[in-house]
């Protein structure tokens, strides 16, 4: 129990508390320490990187091994796992004429970029379900949204525009600018987004700070499954 | 300077020693004396470690001990957080509202055995150096408990090593803890890839595949967040997101069943646990946010009277003080 229990929370608590020394107090040799820590820390991600891949490749192979549903999809992954290792190894990832540097160009950054491209249509498909005025707040959400929207591109101040014109003998002329959407969508963005942003951004952060207190006194101990 | 630090940690370890065995000691003043005492030492002290060997303590004194009021604020916070989870343990639970998307853990995790599907839990994309990662195991250990109780099969891709081994550990206690450590399959908890979006196309595949009947997203998220909350939303699961990454709220909001908002986050763990220490550390992260709320106030009130009045100049020291 003491190695499971004890020690892990002692340990966070010593590197938890360097850290902050250091923080608090300009001192070479809480420096020094600070960075030997991180180093530490370094060393011991990398190699829990290593075991995540051999778990990895277990993984998988078990899943080919028993020919489970899916299991060509396993295959593949190990396929290009090896490949991408193999041809990493023996020609180093910084030149760029290698076949390893082909397959980074050529087919993992298109991947990544679709899936980003994936975006477009979630974002499409989720405010076509959240702006929907079925009360005072969703009105609300829509309004601002389209307002924004419209903001954002050059035909809504050319559209506003012409309106602004044509009611213009009736509007005074210190609120025929600001009525311009781009006008309006910085003024949201700057004043009630900020707002909002800083309020949840504070309290988010005081929670962290309480929730970091617990863990480093050890009064929270279910991050590594203690009681 | 050793000598210095190892009194100044026996001070501090016999008062706590001291104050921590004295049972009601929170009702007569001796909790106050101790903690005025470590105070007392530790402002004593720092300084003193912040100054060892450096001559020129007299030209430099504000760089050798930067972030003073940072400093002053985290011992108010400490302070409160202890004294309320002190006053939880001798009196009654704090009152805590309904938050919706802790109460439907259970039944999430209900459907998902009733429909014969697994649960999908992802804890961020970041690594555990990161307190939402932190946040989320502890949500993850009772999630993976009732998992246990209702033998639902738990599934959970990862994005680091280090998060995968914490993970694998938080989810075997869970297991023991229910009775079950028979049900618990390591092969569940895995590494997919250090990439971001590598990790997004593995567990909208997986979702797909497996049709999770319930999914957890408790963590820090960045882009891919809208495109996990989407794909589960089209394959019909309940969803219970929480992070504290302000940027990402809206997608989660707009995509998720519940969402969990910033410091929810953080308090999930204590509110499905219930342990009266950790119910205390809530009320006494609300009293800090009161404080925080009502020197914003003073700061504003300040900063308006020295606009308008540049006479009261002196406010200025006030305002000044929150500058890091």
């Amino acid at each position: 129990m003491l190695f499971k229990r004890q020690i892990p929370v002692f340990l966070a608590f010593l590197g938890g508390f360097i850290m902050l020394l250091d923080y608090f107090i300009a001192n070479p040799e809480l420096a020094k320490i600070r960075e030997s820590l991180i180093n530490w820390a370094r060393i011991g991600f990398t190699f829990a990187t290593f075991i995540g891949v051999i778990n990895l490749v277990f993984v998988n192979f078990k899943k080919v091994a028993r020919q489970t549903p899916g299991w060509g999809f396993n295959l593949v992954l190990l396929l290009f796992l090896f490949v991408t290792m193999g041809f990493g190894f023996a020609q180093g990832p910084y030149s760029e004429t290698t076949f390893y540097r082909w397959m980074y160009n050529n087919v993992y950054s298109h991947c990544s970029a679709t899936m980003f491209g994936l975006l477009t249509f979630f974002i499409a498909s989720a405010a076509f379900r959240a702006f929907r005025a079925k009360n005072f707040e969703a009105t609300l959400l829509l309004l601002t949204a389209i307002v924004v929207m419209i903001g954002n591109v050059p035909i809504g101040d050319f559209l506003a525009q012409k309106i602004i014109n044509h009611i213009s003998s009736v509007l005074p002329s210190y609120l025929q600018d600001k009525l311009l959407p781009s006008y309006l969508q910085v003024k949201i963005m700057e004043i009630a987004v900020t707002a909002g942003q800083r309020a949840i951004l504070m309290a988010a952060t005081i929670g962290l700070v309480v929730f970091s207190i617990k863990i480093l006194s050890g009064v929270d101990r279910s991050y590594f499954g203690g009681d | 300077m050793l000598l210095d630090v190892l009194d100044f940690s026996f001070i501090v370890i016999s008062r706590v020693s001291v104050w921590k065995g004295e049972p009601g000691c929170f009702v007569t003043m001796k909790i106050w004396r101790n903690i005025a005492v470590v105070l007392f030492y530790l402002l004593q002290f720092v300084p003193m470690l912040a100054f060892a060997g450096d001559a020129n303590i007299a030209i430099q004194p504000v760089e050798v001990f930067p972030h003073s009021n940072v400093f002053i604020a985290l011992v108010v916070v400490v302070v409160i957080f202890f004294w309320s989870s002190q006053a939880t343990i001798k009196g009654k639970k704090p009152y805590i509202r309904r938050i919706a998307g802790l109460l439907a853990v259970e039944e999430a995790v209900g459907r998902a055995t009733e429909m014969g599907k697994p649960v999908l839990f992802v804890a961020g994309i970041e690594d555990v150096d990161n307190v939402q990662t932190l946040a989320g195991l502890s949500v993850l250990s009772h999630v993976a408990e009732k998992c246990a109780q209702y033998d639902t099969p738990l599934m959970m891709p990862n994005r680091y090593g280090v998060t995968m081994i914490t993970a694998q550990e938080v989810v075997k206690e869970s297991y023991l803890r229910a009775g079950r450590p028979d049900a618990f399959k390591q092969d569940n908890i895995y590494f997919v890839s250090s990439d971001q979006f590598a990790l997004v196309a593995h567990t909208d595949g997986l979702m797909v595949r497996e049709e999770t009947a319930a999914n957890f997203y408790m963590g820090s998220f960045y882009a891919e967040s809208l495109i996990l909350a989407e794909t589960g939303n089209t394959t019909g699961a309940i969803q219970i997101a929480g992070t504290a990454n302000a940027h990402q709220l809206p997608f989660f909001v707009a995509a998720c069943d519940y969402t969990l908002i910033g410091e929810e986050l953080y308090a999930a763990s204590a509110y499905l646990s219930q342990d009266p220490k950790q119910l205390g550390g809530i009320r006494g992260q609300d009293i800090s946010k009161l404080l925080l709320i009502a020197s914003i106030a003073i700061g504003v009130i300040c900063v308006t009277l020295v606009s308008k009045f540049p006479e009261l100049s002196a406010l200025k020291y006030f305002t000044g003080w929150f500058n890091s």
